[in-house]
């Protein structure tokens, strides 16, 4: 009996040895993480999956040979795979790769422009559907391939390029020139009846500065928003840029804002944090007035709906701009004369407001901003709310914004003095 | 037919199973001074007594004693040459060296012949000389005439010594002699003297080995029965504090106490107590481990449901709610019952400083609790099942430091929890001086000549650091032990089934440790079964709150102080500004 | 004796509320979602009120004969052959549901956190446990119950709050989602089938007797449905509800999207362990069910020896169903109208019969 006991001890820890193998446990070093995806059309084949997955070794600093993976980013290696699916890929690329391929880590899915004006509901579903992917990753539209795009991301302050997509994400809030979308946000609103998704860009910027458009005293806008992404004119080490917003109807891609116009959709959804901005100064509209703009509190709507359907939204948007410039030296700071530049600022907000607006309507028919959940709330059932129709009669809605704002403060300075050099 | 039956037996539930025996029942709240409780001495202090004449007669009566007269065979003779045949007899003289009887004449008119009788190096030399200086030189009194007061005229008369007994059986004498009395043999009496004189050699009170703290008293229990009793009645200074003594273990006849507050410890609790102690049959009680493990609820689980402490005033604190102590002549350790996972968890520190430290200590060691026995397993649920558990950055660390390392996880893990094992062991086993410093330098020098020679990650090396300073942090060392050994189940458990084996483990543990009774209380009280009066479980609530003893010991007396003990925050007379 | 160990109202409170809430970690919020839609919070209103009642009446029928389980009087109620059939139809329930769940909790396993794990593995686990659970008896099941509360407790409130940044109060309208003919017809129907009823009538010796009866009840539904209540509405307010129809574990989903920054994300493993202890608990309390409501039945004189044959049965119900979507139309479709009938027409055909059987010889005299 004993004996008996003590064999059947033996056998459970001879057992551990062997069992976890087929009970699916994996050591870290059997398998590869893919930190990022990304998916462009093929040439033959419905897709190229690019995938890039980290390389541990040099993370944890112990990669002594061929280190010339290139400065920051040589934490990954890179494979595209032509394949008839997003997940079929995973299988072929283990061919070449010795390690499991896993997507645990996956913290960013990137599609190019092209296959999302495609549409990409039956891409997204074996993502939305597969357990190691996650819905917290986040979703980029890439302006040009999405291959090219994850080649040419050296994020060199980074280790790890997982981190780059975090911060980003991060970012978003402190310059409100892109938004951040979560798959499962993007996968939701594609499903939605009261909104329609809208999507990050991101480019590879090449070239330099040439890309410049014109300021403000030379026609052009003031707000530093006036791009999208690969055009923004920056040289420097890394050439990847976040900015701007694509613009879905259902899973196709419709149209894209540019970087001004995402803050506008930003502090439409209440979700905009702060970001610096310029407008024409009221008194010489050729020169700029900085200001440093925050949300003091989120959107106020009041939905009316007549007998006959017609909807009328009334938006009331409060924002409090900080000055950081006042490059005329006009003393806006003053009391009296702080008046003029808000009422400057309430015009050119609401009017970039309403064009914004007018532009989805007319130009991409979608609802962007979610005002089918301010108008959701007048119905009772969803079977009403259902025939109702919103995401189609979004283009006849008539909207109205109404923009409250107040200079609360002046940074630093109370006055600027005229420089006496000039005069 | 029959084979069935016995299936069936074997398979089912057998009535009136022992461990199901003894409940503390629930005692009337707030009801002192019961007459139950006043009884409880007189009833109590027989069995002892009679407990120890029965064992020693019984070896007294083992030995042949060729010329036995009529009457007792345990009754001392009159004449002072048989009396000492017998007791050379009964210790095997002349091979015996331990035993000295000697002989001498109290100086007297007329002179009495008489012989002493007691072990060399139980005995102290200073008491004895002034005794045989007394008889010897300084008794010049006439003798009475009737025999029989021999001995009462010595006891009142002559002997210097503070106890002096008067017996008249032989096993009576063997027990006294045993523990270090002296025994004089008169000439015509049929009755000996004993004379107290134990003192062997003995180690002093020094500070706890096990249980170190840093406010608090300092002293600890030692060797000796006397001086332990003695440190406990130092604190508890109460005539209701009793001490109930029994003689056990038929070689060895250890003498063990039971000590309780005579009007707080509920009475069925000192009776269940004193039943399993007098059931227990056995040859060889040198320590109160030894005790412990005859009279615990449940020797198959891990946890240990018997506290174990070297402090007194931990045992006194745990008297004062109610609770019953006992102490093994002999062992520095003192039981005490019942007792819970939750005592187990403090030092009695924790009383001694602020509510907030105390608190603070008791949360950090819950922490130390759960990471002691969950963290190597947990972490090789994470590395081997869940890699999305982590974030990425310390994910990858994790993999690049592993890359090199040739072993699976599991063998990596085991490999150091072993080595960490053994610096342990091999800490309380090494000589003095070497034995402190091994301990940092074994690990130290072990860790990173491992990492260098990449048979672990460095990361293990903290995992392993962080668990086994988790598993120092619990207070009580069998408690600890245990851990130690639930750690390496939780290890297997996680290697196989992730977390959901830790949630495999956790489960099991917890459902086999709320079965468990410590004399009748639950032993995770007062959590699982909840009753009142939590204000010292996990946190420690400021002192004036401990208004209540733990119901769940069922106390004759719950009320520890009134409802306000603070009388100056009532009355707010002198000393104001008013 | 049947050892039936006693515990006070705290830990029965528990314990039945961590029976009850065992349904919130599997599919079964999914259909209520797909009931509710946006107004998939208020389904479990209805349920709650019809199982407070439910308690009610239970205690109606308890109170005929205070030294019993409700076992004993149906059998007084009906006579020895309609009751003991009546008394069988329980069992099979509590067996119907420990096998169902077990199922499910299995395939959850597998679909959140390991999917190489055979489920046969799986179910042994649960059921093993089961055993250990039930075989150690009631009384150790309410303390762990009672142990591991906190952390259950606290680890649903946690997830419920680690997802305050996705919250918006957009998907809560319209107010009342798919009508209220459904969220308050069809979601009373699908929310008030609990165990709980009867459990807590066959345990009741145990648990107090009569006097407590109610006040455990009412408490435990109260804490179960507003857990219930507060997941839902936590999906309402967090998700858009048509995806969250789409989802086999809600709860998981959830846990999935809890983002609270770089560090403090991809927490749902650590949910793994809350489910499976809640799940072990969920199967030892039904299977100690079946077996005591089983014994007393039979009359026999302990509960130990039908737990093996009763748990085979359990296992080998449990693997009946070939496919997770089967298991999941069973629990929607035959087990929560099945928990109808001991819950809540069991002790009405009880009070019907004793009035009736009362009646009669009065009559007569």
């Amino acid at each position: 009996m004993r004996k008996a006991r003590v064999c059947i001890f033996m056998l459970l820890a001879v057992s551990l040895l062997v069992l976890p193998g087929c009970w699916g446990s994996r050591e870290t070093d059997e398998v590869a993480f893919v930190l990022a995806m990304g998916f462009d059309k093929g040439e033959k084949e419905n897709l190229v999956v690019t995938v890039m997955i980290a390389n541990p070794k040099v993370l944890a600093g112990i990669s002594s040979e061929e280190g010339g993976g290139g400065e920051g980013g040589g934490g990954a290696l890179i494979y595209s795979v032509e394949s008839y699916a997003p997940l079929a890929a995973l299988d072929l690329l283990n061919t070449t790769v010795d390690r499991r391929v896993s997507f645990l880590h996956t913290k960013a899915f990137l599609f190019s422009e092209e296959l999302a004006r495609e549409g990409l509901a039956k891409w997204i579903h074996p993502l939305n559907r597969y357990r190691e992917l996650r819905g917290t990753s986040q979703v980029f539209i890439c302006r040009g391939k999405a291959r090219d795009f994850i080649e040419k991301n050296k994020p060199v302050l980074e280790l790890s390029p997982t981190k780059q997509i975090e911060l980003l994400n991060m970012m978003s809030k402190e310059n409100g020139l892109y938004h951040n979308t979560k798959f499962s946000e993007f996968y939701d609103d594609t499903k939605s009846d009261s909104i329609h998704p809208s999507i990050p860009l991101v480019a590879i910027h090449e070239g330099g500065l040439e890309s410049a458009k014109p300021g403000i005293g030379r026609g052009g806008e003031a707000t530093p928003g006036k791009y999208i992404a690969g055009e923004v004119p920056i040289a420097g080490p890394n050439q990847s840029q976040v900015i701007g917003s694509a613009v879905f109807k259902g899973d196709k891609m419709v149209g894209i804002l540019n970087g001004q116009e995402t803050r506008y959709y930003l502090v439409l959804r209440g979700l905009f944090g702060r970001g610096i901005t310029a407008i024409p100064d009221p008194l010489d509209p050729n020169l700029p007035v900085g200001l440093l703009v925050s949300q003091s509190r989120s959107p106020q709507y009041t939905t009316i709906i007549d007998p006959e359907g017609n909807v009328t939204i009334n938006v009331d948007i409060y924002k409090e701009p900080e000055i950081i410039s006042i490059t005329s030296g006009y003393n806006y700071e003053d009391p009296t004369n702080k008046e003029l530049l808000e009422v400057s600022f309430i015009q050119q907000t609401q009017k970039g407001l309403l064009d914004l607006i007018r532009r989805t309507q007319e130009e991409f028919g979608t609802d962007i901003f979610g005002f089918g959940k301010q108008v959701k709330r007048k119905f009772w059932t969803v079977q009403t709310w259902k025939e109702y129709q919103w995401l189609d009669r979004y283009a006849e809605a008539s909207i109205n914004v109404t923009v409250h704002s107040k200079i609360r403060r002046t940074g630093l300075q109370l006055e600027t003095k005229p420089t006496t050099g000039g005069e | 037919m029959i084979n069935t039956k016995k299936f069936l037996e074997f398979i089912s539930y057998k009535e009136n199973s022992d461990r199901e025996g003894f409940i503390l029942k629930e005692t009337a709240d707030d009801n002192n001074e019961q007459p139950q409780g006043e009884n409880q001495p007189t009833q109590s202090e027989k069995p002892p007594a009679r407990k120890a004449l029965k064992k020693t007669s019984r070896a007294g009566g083992l030995q042949p004693e060729e010329d036995q007269v009529e009457g007792d065979p345990d009754a001392i003779r009159a004449s002072l040459n048989q009396n000492k045949n017998i007791i050379s007899n009964l210790y095997g003289l002349p091979e015996n060296k331990d035993l000295v009887i000697r002989e001498f004449v109290i100086g007297t008119d007329p002179e009495i012949n008489c012989f002493a009788v007691f072990i060399d190096g139980l005995t102290d030399k200073a008491i004895q000389d002034l005794l045989f200086q007394a008889l010897m030189l300084f008794a010049e009194r006439p003798l009475p005439k009737e025999k029989g007061g021999l001995v009462y005229l010595v006891r009142e008369h002559l002997l210097p010594g503070n106890q002096v007994a008067v017996k008249n059986l032989f096993s009576d004498v063997l027990t006294a002699v045993n523990m270090g009395d002296t025994a004089i043999f008169l000439e015509g009496s049929t009755k000996a003297l004993l004379i107290e004189t134990k003192g062997w050699e003995h180690r002093g009170v020094e500070r706890p080995q096990s249980e170190q703290i840093v406010r608090g008293p300092q002293e600890a229990f030692n060797e000796t029965l006397r001086a332990n009793t003695a440190l406990i009645r130092k604190i508890i200074r109460d005539e209701r504090l009793t001490t109930e003594m029994l003689t056990m273990g038929d070689r060895t006849r250890t003498i063990v106490a039971i000590m309780y507050l005579r009007d707080l410890a509920n009475p069925d609790l000192v009776a269940e107590v004193k039943r399993r102690l007098d059931s227990i049959k056995t040859d060889y009680i040198a320590d109160s481990g030894i005790l412990s493990q005859f009279i615990e609820d449940n020797p198959y689980n891990l946890n240990p449901t018997i506290l174990t402490t070297e402090r007194p005033d931990r045992v006194a604190s745990q008297l004062v709610e109610g609770r019953v102590a006992i102490i093994v002549d002999g062992s520095p350790f003192v039981l005490v019952v019942p007792t819970t996972l939750y005592e187990q968890l403090h030092t009695g520190e924790e009383s001694y400083i602020r509510w907030q430290y105390g608190s603070y200590l008791r949360y950090l060691r819950a922490l130390a609790f759960l990471v002691s026995f969950l963290a190597p397993g947990a972490y090789l649920a994470i590395v081997l099942f869940h890699h999305e558990m982590i974030p990425t950055e310390l994910l990858l660390a994790i993999a690049g430091n592993r890359e090199k390392v040739p072993f699976p996880s599991l063998i990596e893990v085991l490999l150091m929890e072993i080595s960490f094992e053994l610096i342990r062991e091999a800490g309380i086993r090494l000589p003095g001086v070497i034995g402190g410093t091994i301990g940092i330098v074994g690990a130290l020098i072990l860790g990173q000549a491992a990492v260098q020679a990449n048979i672990v990650s460095p990361i293990l090396i903290i995992l392993v650091a962080i668990t086994g300073l988790a598993s120092f942090a619990i207070p009580d060392y069998s408690l600890s032990f245990a851990l130690r050994i639930y750690r390496f189940i939780y290890i297997a458990l996680g290697v196989t089934m992730g977390f959901f084996g830790i949630a495999i483990g956790i489960f099991a543990q917890m459902v086999l440790t709320a079965n468990l009774k410590s004399f009748g209380v639950p032993y995770l009280s007062p959590v699982g079964p909840r009753t009142v009066g939590g204000v010292d479980v996990v946190y420690r609530m400021p002192v004036f709150f401990h208004e209540k003893r733990p119901d769940y010991i069922n106390p004759q007396d719950i009320t520890r102080q009134p409802r306000v003990s603070r009388g100056w925050i009532k009355d707010k007379g002198g000393g104001t500004n008013d | 004796m049947i050892k039936a160990g006693s515990f006070g109202p705290a830990e029965a409170i528990i314990l039945l509320t961590i029976s009850n809430i065992a349904r919130i970690f599997l599919p079964y919020p999914r259909q209520l979602v797909e009931i509710g839609a946006s107004a998939a919070w208020m389904t479990p209103l209805g349920g709650l009120v019809v199982a407070l009642a439910g308690f009610y009446v239970m205690y109606l029928v308890l109170r005929k004969n205070p030294e019993q389980t409700v076992v004993e009087i149906t059998e007084q109620a009906f006579g020895p052959v309609l009751g003991t059939l009546l008394n069988l139809f329980t069992v099979g329930f509590f067996l119907a549901v420990g096998a169902i769940f077990a199922r499910e909790f299995a395939e959850a396993i597998i679909i959140a956190a390991l999917p190489r794990l055979p489920i046969s593995i799986i179910s042994l686990a649960y059921l093993g446990l089961g055993v250990l659970g039930a075989y150690l008896g009631i009384e150790a099941l309410a303390r762990t119950a009672r142990l591991a509360y906190p952390y259950i407790f606290g680890g649903i409130l946690l997830l419920l709050l680690a997802l305050i940044p996705q919250w918006g109060t957009g998907d809560l309208f319209p107010v009342f989602g798919k009508g209220p003919l459904s969220v308050f017809g069809l979601g009373t129907f699908s929310t008030a089938g609990v165990t709980e009823i009867i459990f807590a009538a066959v345990i009741i010796q145990s648990m107090g007797g009569i006097d407590s009866f109610r006040l455990v009840g009412y408490r435990s539904m109260l804490l179960a449905f507003s857990s219930l209540i507060a997941v839902l509405l936590v999906i309402n307010l967090a998700f858009n509800w048509s995806t969250m129809a789409e989802n086999t574990l809600p709860f998981y989903r959830m846990a999935r999207n809890i983002y609270l920054g770089r560090f403090l994300q991809r927490v749902e493993a650590v949910f793994v362990i809350i489910w499976s202890i809640v799940a072990f608990i969920k199967i030892a309390v039904t299977l100690y069910g079946a077996a005591v409501a089983l014994t007393r039945t039979l009359k026999l004189p302990d509960y130990r020896p039908l737990l093996w044959p009763l748990i085979v049965i359990m296992f080998m119900l449990s693997l009946l169903p070939p496919d997770l979507p089967t298991v999941v139309k069973l629990d929607a479709d035959l087990l929560r109208p099945y928990a109808l009938i001991p819950n809540y027409l069991l002790p009405l055909m009880i009070l019907a019969a004793l009035r009736l059987r009362r009646r009669d010889p009065r009559e007569e005299g």
